[in-house]
């Protein structure tokens, strides 16, 4: 399925917009895309809710407290060796 | 006094390097030894830091060439995956246009669909999406441009959509995707 050019670039944006990275003028252009393109505002919100989930699905995971130990006594070793 | 600015700089990183060691390995017990490997390594090697730089890309990118160097080998298959199989983004007749499937899901189907996910892909999405690395940080741990980070990340999220939203229709979650009748 090929996607119209503007659709195609407001969806490359969507990803600086994520980050704060989009220039005044490139913002207000993505914003009126948006609002007038059901497709490319439909995808925002389904990207958006997706990225969530990946970023909720591996917050919980953190580094395990014996590692951690284990790395801090590295550390301690080191210091002392040298 | 090195080392107390090792640690300064480079523990707070441990859960990334832990989360990303975790979806390169595929299994706790080698995660864990990677990043021990790793901080070790990077301690060693801490005179070459530069002040001020993105300490978290720096241990990233060495416990990336960790792992090529030493685990790779020893783990996972790259999984084949057919381009022409990617759902191209979006689709009108979605069901579920704002993706309300993905709370549905529990964390483990996630992380399972971004652990079948074939490397070059699994790198980019977790540094960038689960981890939040700027992409010029990837393209350097990864030795890429990063019109090829864009490429790949924007790949990856495709086929893992793609994944996810097939097992949520195989579980019911949501109703597939009706095509167009034909005229």
């Amino acid at each position: 399925m090929m996607l119209p050019p503007d659709c195609e670039a407001a969806i490359d944006q969507l990803d600086a917009l994520r980050r704060g990275e989009l220039a005044d003028t490139a913002l207000r252009s993505l914003y009126e895309h948006l609002e007038a393109c059901r497709r490319c505002a439909a995808f925002k919100v389904h990207e958006e809710a997706f990225l969530e989930r990946l970023i909720q699905a591996t917050r919980s995971c953190t580094c395990p407290d014996e590692v951690r130990a284990t790395i801090y006594q590295m550390i301690a070793k080191e210091s002392r060796d040298n | 006094m090195a080392t107390a600015v090792f640690e300064q700089e480079a523990l707070p990183h441990l859960d990334t390097l832990y989360r990303v060691a975790l979806r390169l390995t595929g299994d706790r017990a080698s995660a864990e030894d990677l990043v021990q490997e790793t901080m070790l390594r990077a301690l060693r090697a801490w005179s070459s830091f530069r002040p001020g730089s993105n300490a978290r890309a720096w241990l990233v990118t060495i416990l990336r060439n960790q792992f090529i160097n030493g685990w790779r080998s020893r783990k996972r298959a790259p999984t084949g995956i057919d381009m022409d199989a990617i759902p191209e983004p979006p689709d009108l007749g979605d069901p579920d246009p704002e993706g309300r499937f993905f709370d549905e899901l529990v964390d483990d189907e996630v992380l399972e669909a971004v652990d079948a996910l074939p490397p070059e892909f699994r790198e980019v999405l977790v540094l960038s999406d689960m981890e939040g690395l700027p992409y010029a940080d990837i393209a350097t741990t990864l030795g890429i441009p990063v019109g090829t980070v864009k490429s790949r990340l924007f790949r990856a999220r495709r086929i893992l959509q793609g994944r996810l939203r097939t097992y949520a229709e195989s579980t019911g979650l949501i109703k597939p995707i009706e095509s167009p009748p034909e005229s």
